[in-house]
């Protein structure tokens, strides 16, 4: 580990490799325990976790100069929630298909008699966290325990210390000792080449949340195991006809402030429908007013020098158009509201900016959209009732794989699908086993010697119960 | 632009050049007048400039500063009744080079702005040759060698100006027949200045002790005038301005301040000039503050800010007011003795920004086929 690193590391000193061959056997003594047992042991967290326990308020304080006591506040209760039993169990349901998809072959349906399949841990998995939501390192944690795979962590550079925070949680709560053994946390920079070669190698699935220059560490073709890129993405709000009100303009300073704009879901373009007069322009000054509002309620971080400078070219550059206008008039404001007629050419990662731009007609809306498809992911949308199915299915031939009523963007909830899947999904492979009898089995098929069909139908269904059999063994 | 704002504002920018260069006037009223008819001059040619202006709050005594990287992002072209004497560029270190164009008087000014600050300091007092550790203004458009070249073959003093660098392939590298010429002078008992790039002294300063040269004793009145990036100049190369002056002063055997740096922008008029005690020193024909971005105001005194230039030395480009990534600490009373305010250079912003899962856009749009 470098000095750049930063962060808990559970392996002391000790090469990455000895870390890695560690966890492979914890991951070997995982599978001695049953999901459901899995689920029990995690949710002993959910107490500690408590709002005004110890672990609550130390996480306050945590988060305080990053972002802020109310975000903070709604993470931890959200994470509560998360670990209890009944999520636990509802989310493997939902996510893996049954609460011992790991544990028994299941038939296929009715009439695939002979079909089971049964879901195997992909192994010792690697996350590679994002510096932006400080419950990736948690969530990561529960859904590699839910799906029996030991888990290396390695935290952003930003990180604030909540995962460590979580990780002696683990300890407090006295989980069972085999995942506790099946959760390792390492640091280390991305100059530290030896490490990122040795995960690459030696990882069965690699989990990359973050910006290019994380995904580009980890490319599929360098690695042992499969590669879940989750990110850069770009979230967008749309405020579709006749709602450009107050109360959609509060509802969206909610949803850019939650993240700090650092989300890939946080709304960075904004799209008014304009069905007559300047709607957008309109829109534009309520949604100022409203993030001066939203300021009082979710702090701005601090910002120095170097950040704040950040902003100072898209409002400069706002000022030099024609077709733009900034907004913002306060020059102190913590926030950036920049009318547009077309889409920024660039746009940078957080500091409460966003373009509001126009658009008259859905067809103009998706055309405006198109050249940002490849890295589309969530909209956050007010529309009425009736344009809702038909805006959902247009946004998601486009690449949407994520749609929020305005005002609705909350910190992660567990059996959420994410990118287009379900995020344990990812973690497991699904082994099907056929004991149906080929067509060259029957004697019709002129193999007058092999099994009957009836013989087969017989010899899968007891192979089916010694499966079963050996599964609870 | 109606030709008597143009002769007014001219007439204005070569009295205010008249004055010393380093004066702590209570008021300045030459200087707010040349600022305003500078002004006046820049929103006829540009009209982008004046609208920009306005969206910006434009007022008496106060021009909003334009942020550099901006500069570079939007092209502005010159009026065609404009002559363009010379087009500059920047280095381009910190992104894309910028395009300058320079009239006659906008070059006159550059020139001057040089000339009155050497004068106050001391720099070209008696007869020298003059060795510049860059490219001539016949290979190179950027500032410093145009406005260099200039400023050295004004003074008849200078009886031989060359210039060290020359391209090769697509890195610069030094002229070994000038250096001889340089040993040689110096042999002969003939003052030397030599300015330039810190990087390429440094290189040929090795390159002569790699040779057994220990020592390069220069006549009484040398002077070294360093200008350009410290750090990261070239690949691979990295140095420390203490470490540097300390080696040159050894080698060349001249007193420590015979050696000083100077800090400029290609997109701004003036020269700093660092005093014997390393202070950069604001000529009376400019203003600077250390601008914070997140107060919208001069940070105080002994605080972190960017260097933000206000001048009224450029009416053929909207230079006139300049906000830098250049992070300083701006400072007055300066124990040397020159009156005005002081500034240290404290770094260059870091273009990076925090990077997460939210994506940046830039280079995914110009793949999507958008025309940018």
């Amino acid at each position: 580990m470098t000095g750049e690193a930063t962060g808990l590391n559970t392996s002391g000193n000790r090469p990455l490799e000895s870390t890695m061959a560690e966890l492979k056997t914890a991951q070997r003594a995982l599978q001695t325990l049953s999901q459901r047992e899995i689920a029990k042991s995690l949710a002993k967290l959910a107490t500690l976790w408590r709002e005004d326990s110890r672990w609550y308020r130390e996480a306050l304080l945590l988060a305080r100069n990053s972002f802020g006591e109310q975000l903070c506040r709604l993470a931890v209760a959200a994470l509560e929630e998360n670990l209890s039993f009944t999520r636990l169990c509802g989310t493997m349901t939902l996510e893996l298909g049954s609460l011992n998809a790991l544990e028994r072959w299941q038939q296929l349906g009715p009439e695939c008699t002979g079909h089971v399949v049964k879901a195997y841990p992909l192994g010792v998995v690697c996350q590679i966290l994002p510096g932006n939501n400080f419950l990736a390192g948690p969530m990561a944690i529960i859904q590699c325990l839910l799906s029996k795979n030991a888990l290396l962590l390695k935290p952003s550079q930003q990180e604030q210390g909540f995962l460590e925070l979580f990780y002696r949680s683990m300890h407090e709560a006295e989980l069972d000792p085999r995942l506790l053994a099946a959760v390792r946390v390492h640091a280390w920079g991305r100059s530290d080449q030896h490490e990122t070669q040795t995960v690459q190698k030696l990882a069965d699935a690699i989990v990359v949340w973050g910006g290019s220059a994380a995904v580009s560490a980890f490319p599929q073709h360098l690695c042992k195991g499969k590669v879940v890129y989750y990110g850069p993405r770009l979230g967008i709000g749309l405020i579709a006809s006749a709602c450009a009100t107050w109360e959609a303009a509060l509802a969206l300073a909610w949803d850019i402030c939650l993240w700090e704009q650092r989300a890939c879901s946080s709304p960075r373009l904004i799209f008014v429908r304009e069905d007559e007069g300047q709607c957008a322009r309109a829109f534009s000054k309520l949604l100022d007013d409203a993030l001066v509002v939203m300021k009082q309620q979710i702090k701005p971080p601090p910002t120095d020098l170097e950040q704040s400078c950040q902003i100072l070219t898209p409002r400069e550059l706002s000022c030099w158009q024609d077709d733009a206008e900034l907004i913002t008039g306060a020059a102190e404001s913590a926030h950036t509201v920049i009318w547009t007629k077309n889409p920024p050419d660039e746009l940078g990662v957080g500091h409460r900016l966003v373009y509001i731009i126009p658009y008259a007609s859905d067809a103009e809306l998706l055309s405006k959209l198109r050249p940002y498809s490849a890295m589309l992911q969530t909209v956050l949308l007010s529309a009425k009732p009736s344009q809702w199915a038909g805006l959902v299915d247009g946004l998601a031939n486009l690449g949407v794989t994520q749609v929020i009523s305005l005002g609705n963007g909350l910190p992660g909830r567990l059996g959420y699908p994410h990118e287009g899947e379900y995020p344990m999904r990812q973690l497991i492979k699904l082994v099907a086993v056929n004991l149906q009898a080929g067509p060259f089995m029957h004697p019709s098929a002129g193999n007058p010697n092999g099994p009957s069909v009836v013989d087969a139908m017989v010899n899968s269904r007891s192979i089916l119960v010694e499966c079963e059999r050996q599964s609870h063994d | 632009m109606a030709k008597n704002s143009f002769e007014r504002y001219q007439s204005l920018a070569r009295e205010l050049m008249m004055r010393e260069a380093f004066m702590n006037p209570l008021s300045d009223e030459l200087f707010e007048t040349a600022l305003h008819a500078c002004l006046e001059v820049l929103k006829a040619r540009y009209p982008e400039y004046e609208r920009f202006l306005g969206r910006k709050g434009s007022r008496f005594g106060f021009v909003p500063p334009v942020f550099l990287p901006t500069l570079k992002k939007i092209r502005l072209e010159p009026p065609s009744n404009m002559a363009v004497a010379e087009t500059i560029t920047s280095s381009g270190t910190s992104g894309k080079p910028c395009a300058i164009p320079l009239d006659d008087l906008s070059l006159e000014m550059r020139v001057a702005a040089v000339q009155r600050v050497y004068e106050a300091m001391g720099i070209i007092a008696g007869s020298c040759h003059a060795y510049c550790f860059m490219q001539g203004p016949q290979h190179s458009k950027m500032a410093g060698s145009v406005v260099f070249a200039r400023v050295l073959q004004s003074y008849p003093q200078i009886a031989r100006i060359s210039f060290l660098a020359k391209q090769k392939e697509n890195s610069l590298t030094v002229n070994h027949d000038k250096v001889s010429d340089l040993i040689s002078d110096v042999q002969r008992g003939i003052p030397v200045l030599l300015l330039g790039y810190p990087a390429m002294i440094w290189a040929v300063v090795s390159g002569l002790k790699l040779q057994g040269l220990t020592k390069l004793a220069l006549p009484a009145g040398s002077f070294v005038l360093t200008g350009g990036g410290w750090k990261s100049f070239l690949p691979g190369l990295t140095l420390e301005q203490e470490i540097f002056n300390k080696a040159l002063s050894d080698f060349f055997v001249l007193e420590p301040s015979h050696i000083r740096d100077m800090f400029g922008l290609s997109e701004s008029p003036v020269v700093f000039l660092a005093c014997e005690r390393g202070a950069y020193h604001v000529p009376a024909f400019c203003r600077i503050r250390a601008y914070d971005p997140g107060l919208q105001k001069a940070a105080p005194y002994g605080q972190s800010g960017l260097l933000e230039i206000t001048s009224p030395l450029s009416c053929s480009y909207p230079l006139i007011s300049v906000l830098s990534t250049d992070k300083i600490v701006h400072g007055s009373h300066c124990p040397c003795g020159l009156p005005g305010s002081f500034f240290f250079p404290r770094g260059r912003l870091h273009s990076t920004d925090f990077e997460t899962c939210a994506m940046r856009i830039e280079r995914q749009v110009d793949e999507a086929g958008r025309s940018i």
